[in-house]
């Protein structure tokens, strides 16, 4: 069984400082995890150094019971694969070529065709079938998210690392891909461990939600254990209510402080109201 | 209703038609370089004469007239057999090079590495002096050159450990770099024996006209045996244009990757250079405009920047040889008609002018 162990961890890039201070984890078993905090808190740099991008000042990262830094750089992309928050498109290859890439672990001399195969599913999954061959830097925002999250899915890792998958995506296809991401930790038995931003949707979907402040572990834990308003308040310093929806946390802001008044406009200009009439339709 | 599935053969056509396309560039390349045999204003030789000449060679008769047969076969077949050699190998060293620094302005030559090697190579040209003391010309211009082409690889090695280094500034370090070597190359010149000068500086603009059969096996050789070792890492390559994270995520060895290959464009750039000069702007060049035809998957990129680079220098030397009686450097008509495109790249950046 897979499994992701962060031991007395600290990082900091040169001699500055410490990004992550003595962080200690021990994930395992196939579920769904969210790595929730704010900007700057260390989260893409514990995943970083748990997939070998960065390495610790101090402390092991072991996959699978064997030290990270002792893996072959293969054999750990065939246990692990990453989804990167961006993509970089100076010299943008179709959607397909993008993909491929996530084969390369996997890839040999003739597999061509058994790769493709692979890359159709996740066209499938992804629902980017009419992309395929279009080129990436042609593609929008929330698209270049499904390419990349495709890629992700090509390399088949039994565990999946995503900085923000969810970002600019609308409404509907966040749904999509957390539930597929939930599907995959279930089906396919892979453990999935995502930073995300949006509370309600790590609270709704994850099985255990990691809440990272300043460096540390703040809590880790079922989601009603680690999303309260206490917690929140500490790590966020936002007032919130949290109800129970279906035994889950669902927060919402409370900001009584906030009037009408104060976002009132500077004496002298006037703003209209936002209506359609005048316009086409 | 579900959507249909990706019809796979859409791919696969696509990239026959990439491969299609690389042929028809390569086939353009060497009917240019026989066409280039029969440019030559030397000795008022027609192209019946020359055609003799050829067909005399290839059918192993003897040729009478000997000034016409040193002009055709001793001069202009080993200097068209040398272009598309030299074109092939700075379009394969200039693509491989964008992909793994990630940068459009990349070339041997903007990267100062063709310089080094220049300055290598006029060392021994003007002063005779060998940094490893060897004695046969060829082996110590090449060697000179080797040696001195490390430099700024190992400059770019370096500097493109750093996080915040952007394209532009990553050029503008190589283009300094080239102006150091430039101005150590023209001290040489200046304090060298005038009548080496002459020789020293067509060769340090970039000329094909050195060519001779004694020397294009060099150049081919090590042209053929690089490029086929970088057509081989071409997919570890392309991967590496995601950037060295992400590429490293995927099963890419991401920093001996791209030492090693700089290192076997260092070495192919060293020893055209030996034998060419500096021929300014053609890895710049013609990977561009084969993006254009084949995208960026360097396993066709490689092959067709290939293709193309032979086909543009070729023409360019017909082009020199046309223009001037004595054959003027086809480095003059590269930079012209490089230097523009670069400064084109260099203010739009890459994908609004090809994309």
């Amino acid at each position: 069984m897979q499994s992701v162990t962060v031991d007395g961890v600290d990082f900091a890039y040169g001699s500055g400082e410490l990004i992550l201070k003595d962080v200690t984890i021990d994930i395992r078993n196939p579920q769904l995890i969210s790595i929730i905090g704010p900007n700057g808190v260390g989260k893409s740099t514990l995943i970083h150094c748990m997939n070998r991008i960065l390495t610790p000042r101090k402390g092991t990262v072991m996959v699978d019971d064997v030290n990270v830094e002792e893996y072959k750089v293969k054999e750990l992309a065939k246990k692990m694969g990453y989804v990167p928050y961006s993509a970089n498109d100076t010299f943008p290859l179709t959607v397909v070529d993008t993909i491929l890439m996530g084969r390369n672990p996997h890839r040999k001399w003739k597999s061509l065709h058994d790769d493709m195969q692979v890359v159709k599913e996740v066209l499938e999954m992804m629902d980017i079938t009419p992309l395929a061959m279009r080129p990436f830097n042609e593609l929008s925002a929330g698209q270049h998210q499904r390419v990349m999250l495709a890629r992700g899915l090509a390399q088949e890792p039994e565990i999946l690392l995503l900085d923000e998958p969810t970002a600019n995506l609308d409404i509907r296809h966040q749904m999509d891909v957390i539930r597929l991401l939930k599907q995959l930790s279930v089906k396919r038995g892979i453990v999935v461990i995502m930073i995300s931003h949006d509370l309600n949707i790590a609270a709704k979907y994850s099985d255990n939600i990691i809440m990272m402040s300043e460096g540390t572990i703040y809590a880790v834990g079922k989601p009603v254990d680690v999303i309260t308003p206490e917690s929140v308040k500490a790590v966020y310093g936002v007032d919130t209510d949290v109800v129970l929806s279906d035994g889950r946390p669902h927060m919402m802001i409370r900001d009584h402080g906030f009037s009408e008044e104060d976002a009132a406009t500077p004496e002298g200009s006037t703003v209209s109201g936002v209506t359609t009439s005048g316009m086409n339709g | 209703m579900s959507p249909e599935m990706f019809d796979e053969n859409v791919y696969y056509r696509s990239n026959s038609r990439k491969v299609s396309l690389t042929i028809v560039f390569l086939v353009l390349a060497v009917l240019t370089a026989f066409f280039s045999i029969f440019l030559s204003k030397i000795g008022d030789l027609s192209f019946e004469a020359t055609w003799e000449i050829l067909k005399a060679h290839l059918s192993g008769t003897s040729v009478d007239n000997e000034i016409h047969d040193l002009v055709v076969w001793e001069y202009n077949v080993p200097r068209a057999i040398m272009g598309l050699f030299v074109g092939a190998g700075l379009a394969v060293g200039g693509a491989v090079m964008q992909a793994l620094m990630r940068n459009p302005l990349a070339d041997p030559y903007t990267t100062g590495v063709a310089s080094g090697a220049s300055l290598g190579a006029v060392m021994f040209f003007t002063m005779g002096i060998s940094l490893l003391s060897l004695d046969n010309y060829t082996l110590a211009t090449t060697t000179n050159a080797l040696i001195l082409s490390m430099i700024p690889t190992m400059a770019i090695v370096l500097i493109s450990q750093h996080k915040h280094i952007t394209p532009t500034t990553m050029i503008l370090a190589g283009i300094a770099i080239m102006y150091v070597f430039r101005a150590a190359t023209s001290l040489m010149m200046f304090v060298a024996d005038p009548e080496s000068v002459e020789e020293a500086y067509i060769w340090s603009v970039g000329t094909l006209g050195s060519a001779s059969w004694d020397n294009i096996w060099f150049v081919a050789g090590s042209v053929t045996v690089i490029s086929v070792l970088l057509l081989l890492v071409s997919n570890q390559v392309t991967i590496m244009t995601a950037g060295d994270r992400s590429a490293s995520t995927m099963g890419v060895w991401a920093k001996p990757l791209r030492i090693i290959c700089l290192l076997l464009i260092a070495i192919m750039t060293a020893i055209m250079v030996s034998f060419t000069g500096t021929i300014g702007f053609m890895g710049l060049v013609a990977p561009h405009i084969a993006r254009v035809f084949v995208g960026s998957n360097m396993r066709y990129l490689i092959p067709c920047s290939a293709a193309l680079g032979s086909l543009i220098l070729i023409g360019a030397d017909c082009l020199a040889k046309t223009i001037s009686m004595t054959g003027m450097p086809v480095g003059v008509i590269t930079s012209i008609i490089g230097g523009p495109i670069f400064i084109i790249l260099l203010i739009k950046g890459a994908k609004k002018v090809w994309f």
